[in-house]
């Protein structure tokens, strides 16, 4: 019932935001086309939908964002595994990772355009850089942050390597695991559009660049309000799945 | 917090009250902002009447003595870009291509068509060594091109003819100036572009497969000089004086077709690119303001054709919608220049009086 | 020859710091001790008890001295030696039963099993298999603990402070549960403690150290039949000779050294 109340609550902004903008745009505060008006945009989503315009492009975008993030996160768990274990790697690589992520993922896409061209591979390339550095360094964090008390317990038991890797460190870094998971996904999501904005010919941030070319801001706004609803619900996913892996977990008093 | 809010509300009402840009009535403005899209090269400098008015004086000529000032805005983005510029209100005027101009209408941009501009040629250029040797290999390749611009509109027609749809390439938006270095890089394997296609082939980097040269004048290009329609409603007059600096700019555009090109190759274009594109078009036809018959006809055919194809999503009917003769007439009857320039028919042949 | 399971510490000293050399906490500590014995070690803070168990663990290296057990130099942990810290460690995403079953090995999965159950009956957590620590209180969580130190079967249980964190009543019930699970196991057990009550009640030789650096001061074994009686005068007597020790007399017998 509370939770439940809570949910609720999670409406009320944009319900009150929603209705805020119904307003401005009956009142005509500002032009139609910098804030097309609320039935424009129903409108605009049925006759995107019956076309199968939205459904298309928010398909070949959802597939970039699956194969760039599977391939980042990936990527990125190993790297930040390396790292957080292995101390030659830490030694090796820390400082080039630290150092590259510090450019904004942007920043490599014109490099990354002239080595890999304006295809697919471009964009998934482009998405899994983006994914890879918040998992990596997720990864590394939750590693680093396991409790001495459990490595101690690790070498009571003589694990080697590998059971201290998957018996103790993993399970301990599991809730930093799921975020760098989250804002790989974000990050993801924010990338294809990102890419897709610069160079493509279908994709939703594409749509998205033909809308704004055609001066057709309706189909603009509809685009980003399928984008934000649709990395809330992979949101949604990913929390879930977080609830049910932590649900065993409480913090525990003595640690 | 209360303080916060009383000014937050204020604002609002400021909003309310005086629109987004709060401008008050006066009976002139203090500037005049014309858009017009920049050329491949960068020049702060413009071409057509917007390049006579700057050249010959003619703003100042007009509008000196009032104190109001030409500002002209070479916007990179293209039509498209001056359509944004035009919604925020930075912009009174812009010159446009078809497809701009239909668009930012049919997208609910509250704008006048008050001249009509023409001349336009769309190129296909291919990098010098593809294997690419007529227009129906296209399929699915990768195409650079300006989307929103006239040259998108010609490539449809196009492709059209070619038994193509747009769906059966790979369309990249690219401002001009990319189009240029993604076809010299091959970076696309084709592209849709203007006259610049002549300067690549000359300094061989691409092959021209085709061009609009020559062919019925529906796949040229014919534009609009448009302009907001608050300002219309606020400054009619000022509307009506600025069309005159612009009937007379098109006149001193329409004389000389060699001075005419040498005055348009200061925004970057070679003049023998210019030469060559214009070969054979009548220099009197690439500068009349008027909307005959080939401009109406060419502006319907363009509305149908950008419904069918998606890029606008509401039809209109320009004669009763959008165009304002009023000012291009009182201009033409006011300088006696309404003979100046024939009407042309649907074949962009002269009318026999 | 010594009985099987004997652990035999020679001379033992450790120093904190640049190799060993720094600050020393302890002193050529001697002790052996029998197996099947229960062991305290009590002393102040900082007397280096901890780090005296910590060693026999082989949680710590670099020492002069010797430990043997068995004759042999310890190296590094061993599953012969379990251990029990003062905070649980009970890993809180498993449950009770793959708690116990974490240093499990060289075991089928239906020994594994059997052993596991074994042990969580022997600490009395049975029907609590399922449970996840969170779910436990701190009483059981230190039972958990024990059982997954004993899983193994070593020949030595070393424990530090591991009743420390709870609360009077459960701590002296669970040093009877210590001292039956002693006594049906019949392992050695070493006990890092401060509690006086607890060293008594449950010890054979009581091993007292002095602190700055940290030497045997003294070893006092309690004969004392069992089970022991908390209230009787020979406890009593017992623990006045133990907090003499400390310089701590009778007006305060329920004082702890801090």
């Amino acid at each position: 019932m509370r939770t439940l109340k809570r949910k609720l609550l999670g409406l009320v902004a944009p319900v009150l935001l929603l209705a805020a903008w119904d307003y401005v745009t009956r009142r005509e505060l500002f032009s139609p086309q910098l804030l097309p008006p609320s039935e424009m945009l129903l409108e605009t989503w049925w006759d995107m939908q019956t076309s199968g315009e939205l459904a298309l492009n928010m398909r070949v975008s959802l597939c970039r964002v699956a194969g760039g993030f599977a391939l980042g996160a990936a990527l990125g768990f190993a790297l930040g595994t390396a790292m957080a274990t292995c101390k030659a790697v830490d030694d090796y690589l820390g400082p080039l990772f630290n150092t590259v992520r510090q450019v904004p993922i942007v920043g490599w896409l014109p490099f990354l355009i002239v080595w890999l061209g304006i295809g697919e591979l471009f964009k998934v390339a482009f998405i899994s850089l983006g994914a890879l550095i918040p998992m990596a360094l997720k990864t590394y964090e939750g590693i680093k942050a396991v409790s001495p008390g459990f490595l101690e317990l690790a070498r009571v038991f003589e694990f080697g390597r590998f059971r201290q890797l998957t018996k103790i460190m993993l399970p301990s870094a599991l809730p930093s695991l799921l975020i760098g998971l989250r804002l790989s996904l974000s990050e993801a999501w924010m990338l294809v559009v990102a890419a897709e904005l610069v160079v493509a010919s279908v994709g939703i941030g594409n749509t998205m660049t033909v809308a704004r070319r055609l001066f057709q801001t309706d189909v603009v706004l509809v685009s980003v309000i399928a984008i934000a609803i649709t990395g809330y619900l992979g949101n949604a996913l990913l929390a879930l799945l977080e609830a049910r892996l932590l649900a065993s977990r409480r913090p525990t008093c003595a640690q | 917090m209360k303080k916060i809010l009383g000014t937050l509300l204020a604002v609002a009402a400021a909003i309310a009250t005086f629109g987004v840009a709060p401008g008050f009535a006066a009976d002139h403005p203090k500037v005049i902002r014309i858009g017009q899209p920049s050329g491949s090269y960068g020049k702060a400098v413009s071409l057509g009447p917007v390049g006579e008015i700057q050249v010959k004086d003619l703003f100042d000529q007009e509008f000196k003595k009032d104190g109001i000032k030409l500002e002209v805005n070479n916007i990179k983005t293209a039509g498209p870009g001056c359509n944004e510029a035009l919604a925020n209100n930075a912009l009174d005027f812009a010159n446009l291509g078809d497809l701009p101009a239909v668009a930012g209408f049919a997208g609910g941009l509250k704008t006048r068509a008050v001249a009509a501009t023409r001349g336009g040629n769309t190129y296909v250029a291919v990098p010098i060594d593809s294997p690419i040797t007529n227009l129906k290999q296209l399929k699915g390749k990768k195409i650079g091109v300006s989307l929103g611009t006239y040259m998108h509109a010609a490539g449809l027609k196009i492709l059209a003819d070619n038994g193509l749809s747009e769906n059966d390439v790979t369309f990249f938006n690219m401002d001009n100036a990319t189009v240029l270095t993604a076809i010299a890089a091959k970076e696309v394997e084709a592209a849709f572009i203007s006259s610049d296609a002549i300067t690549l082939r000359t300094r061989g980097v691409a092959r021209v497969l085709y061009s609009t040269q020559g062919k019925p004048v529906f796949y040229q290009n014919a534009g609009a000089l448009i302009v907001r329609e608050e300002f219309v409603r606020k400054y009619p007059d000022i509307v009506k004086r600025f069309l005159k600096v612009w009937v007379k700019a098109s006149q001193l555009h329409s004389f000389d077709k060699r001075a005419a090109q040498k005055l348009d190759s200061r925004v970057g274009t070679p003049l023998t690119t210019l030469q060559e594109d214009q070969q054979g078009q009548s220099n009197l036809y690439l500068n009349s303001p008027k909307f005959d018959e080939q401009w109406l006809s060419h502006d319907r055919r363009s509305i149908a054709l950008f419904k069918a194809k998606r890029l606008i999503r509401k039809s209109f009917d320009p004669e009763k919608e959008w165009i304002d003769r009023s000012f291009l007439d009182a201009a033409l009857r006011e300088l006696n220049l309404e003979n100046f320039w024939p009407d042309y028919d649907v074949n962009g042949n002269p009318k026999k009086k | 020859m010594e009985k099987l399971g004997t652990l035999k510490v020679n001379s033992l000293s450790k120093g904190f710091g640049p190799k060993g050399q720094g600050l020393k906490v302890l002193d050529d500590v001697n002790l052996t001790v029998e197996p099947g014995e229960f062991i305290s070690i009590v002393g102040q803070s900082g007397c280096g008890k901890t780090t005296f168990l910590r060693l026999v663990v082989g949680l710590e290296s670099d020492y002069q001295g010797e430990i043997l057990l068995d004759g042999k130099r310890l190296n590094g942990p061993d599953l012969e030696r379990g251990v029990v810290f003062q905070d649980h460690r009970l890993l809180p995403w498993l449950t009770v039963e793959k708690n116990v079953g974490l240093g499990l090995k060289n075991a089928g999965k239906g020994e594994a099993r059997r052993k596991v159950q074994e042990h969580i009956e022997l600490v009395g957590l049975k029907g609590y298999e399922k449970h996840y620590p969170h779910q436990l209180s701190g009483g059981m969580s230190q039972r958990a603990a024990i059982a997954r130190a004993l899983v193994n079967r070593p020949q030595i249980l070393m424990l530090d402070e591991p009743l420390g964190a709870l609360d009077a009543l459960t701590r002296m019930y669970m040093h009877q549960e210590l001292e039956r699970i002693w006594r049906q196991e019949g392992i050695t057990m070493i006990m890092v403690t401060h509690d006086m009550d607890e060293a008594i009640f449950l010890s054979d030789r009581v091993v007292i150290m002095s602190s700055r650096p940290g030497t045997i001061k003294k070893i006092m074994p309690v004969k004392l039949a069992r089970p022991r009686d908390r209230a009787s005068i020979e406890f009593a007597r017992i623990k006045e000779e133990l907090l003499e020790e400390f310089h701590l007399h009778t007006e305060t017998p329920f004082a702890y050294s801090i």
